[in-house]
């Protein structure tokens, strides 16, 4: 088996290098040659000295470490808050009746234009990244673990009726185990919505970390800067994507949905 | 009591058939009373709230605030222009993911040598593209539907891609063995087939575009919805920041639910609804 994907791998990684290369040397020719039309569009040499430069100087680290932080910091409330309020939704029935729609009008609301509304409360903080990011992260745990609530199977409830379980029991033994893969494929999914609603509310919210650093090398005109951080953002995204997926597979080896 | 909320209804006694009236009242009774937190807390806000609150300024004042926007003719305009800036790139991002992904799917070479340089751009968060796009092509109308466009895309190229790969091969050996040509293996076979993998990405790619515009607008302080937020923030217009808000959600609501609407039509033919 990994033997296979290691083969697959390598004849991916092939002809996808190649191409790759081949788009990067079409944009260098192409930028080196027409010098005077594209003012504010570098050559990849030219991204990855600047890229190479703010990474010794330490000031993408710094902005990375921000972002990463906020992001982490309000995926972790997110999840909790989402599972919780998922839970509620899944087992209580007035709950779901008072509560469901509402939330449903809440949920299509478009994370950015809570920013302002963050910024009018919190001013230009990191409170006010934190709040978009657990607002706008939250609804993929709410979503999976109401679904993973649903997907109980009767049979199961009956089985825990029989046994004369206690509440705290069937709660632990039963419910719990049922409900969680479904909670935390939906964690997942919102670790990377946050990330991204991380970097929006550092560009309209919070001067801080890899979103106002990109803003900030538009705005002083350093289109090599510009590019550095575009392709850092992209990097740290691919590299917490691969990171969130070997802990989940190590942590929760029985999920088969966080493993693809 | 702890059973989940879809467990099977216990039978009713009788088991007689209510007239449907009976069942729409009920529909409109628990949709309000799921409205009804949402409400109250409307209602306590503008009781309790102090219309000068810079903070929280009570519903009655966020109206009030819309409807001076709305005079002044800004808000109409702004709607609009979001509006058109999303459909169209909706419209763009559609064709071009389709055709994309199509290619992808339908060729594993194209899939292997691509593949990994288009995951790069599509993890790559839609918002960063923005800063970018207002640099190089400059502040206009055209790089607006370029960063829409781009982060639209990736939605529907996927959903294609994966829509491609499924295709039953009976489907391929009849439009072969019916010696059909390319217009008509496309508007017979193909488009059914893949319509609602597209639809799909197009659902998910819509709240995507509508985030992607705002920024722009909020960014660039280009006319539309987005700006309008941000300069009222800038103004410590609270009532005008909230109203505006409600009308961004409303804009994404409906939106999502003339999707919805045109999805079952389109797939209607097929029984798929």
């Amino acid at each position: 088996m990994r033997s296979m994907l290691r083969r697959a791998g390598g004849a991916l990684n092939l002809s996808a290098l190649a191409t790759a290369l081949v788009l990067l040397v079409a944009w260098e020719v192409g930028v080196r040659a027409a010098a005077t039309r594209f003012e504010f569009l570098p050559a990849p040499t030219e991204i990855g000295q600047t890229l190479y430069g703010a990474i010794r100087s330490g000031q993408i680290i710094g902005d990375a470490v921000h972002t990463v932080a906020c992001a982490l910091a309000g995926w972790a409330i997110a999840s909790m808050l989402g599972a919780a309020i998922g839970f509620a939704l899944a087992f209580s029935p007035t709950v779901h009746r008072f509560f469901n729609t509402s939330l449903e009008l809440l949920r299509p609301l478009p994370a950015v234009a809570f920013v302002p509304v963050a910024v009018l409360l919190f001013g230009f903080t990191v409170y006010t990244e934190i709040t978009v990011i657990v607002f706008a992260s939250v609804w993929p745990v709410i979503v999976n673990t109401v679904a993973g609530a649903r997907a109980i199977h009767p049979r199961l409830l009956d089985t825990a009726a029989t046994l004369h379980l206690s509440r705290t029991q069937r709660l632990g033994r039963l419910v719990l185990p049922a409900v969680l893969p479904s909670t935390i494929v939906g964690a997942r999914v919102s670790l990377g919505l946050a990330l991204v609603v991380a970097v929006i509310a550092e560009m309209v919210g919070n001067p801080a970390g890899l979103g106002w650093g990109l803003v900030a090398a538009q705005e002083a005109l350093q289109p090599g800067l510009m590019f550095g951080y575009l392709v850092a953002t992209g990097a740290l995204g691919v590299l917490l994507n691969a990171c969130l997926r070997l802990t989940f597979a190590r942590l929760f080896p029985g999920i088969r949905e966080i493993q693809q | 009591m702890m059973t989940a909320v879809n467990a099977p209804a216990p039978a009713v006694a009788g088991g007689k058939e209510r007239p449907w009236i009976f069942h729409a009242a009920d529909n409109v009774w628990s949709a309000l009373q799921g409205l009804l937190p949402l409400i109250a807390l409307l209602l306590l806000w503008q009781m309790l709230g102090d219309s000068r609150s810079p903070y929280f300024p009570p519903p009655s004042t966020w109206a009030a605030a819309l409807i001076d926007r709305t005079n002044s003719g800004d808000l109409i305009p702004a709607v609009l222009v979001t509006l058109q800036s999303v459909a169209a790139a909706l419209i763009l991002a559609t064709s071009l993911g389709v055709g994309i992904g199509g290619l992808i799917g339908a060729s594993p070479a194209l899939a292997r040598c691509l593949g990994p340089t288009l995951e790069f751009l599509r993890t790559l968060p839609p918002p960063t593209i923005v800063p970018v796009a207002a640099l190089i092509i400059g502040v206009n109308e055209t790089m607006k539907l370029f960063v829409i466009v781009f982060a639209a895309l990736w939605p529907v190229l996927l959903n294609t891609t994966l829509g491609v790969r499924s295709l039953h091969p009976t489907l391929l050996e009849a439009a072969r063995s019916l010696q059909l040509g390319v217009v008509a293996r496309m508007t017979k076979i193909f488009l059914p087939a893949l319509l609602p993998s597209i639809l799909t990405g197009v659902r998910v790619a819509a709240p995507l575009a509508i985030i992607v515009s705002l920024l722009a607008e909020m960014l660039t302080l280009m006319p539309g919805l987005g700006a309008l937020l941000l300069m009222a923030q800038r103004n410590f217009n609270a009532a005008e920041v909230f109203g505006l808000l409600t009308v961004v959600g409303s804009f994404g609501f409906i939106l999502n639910a003339a999707l919805a609407a045109f999805e079952s039509w389109a797939l209607m033919p097929q029984g798929r609804t």
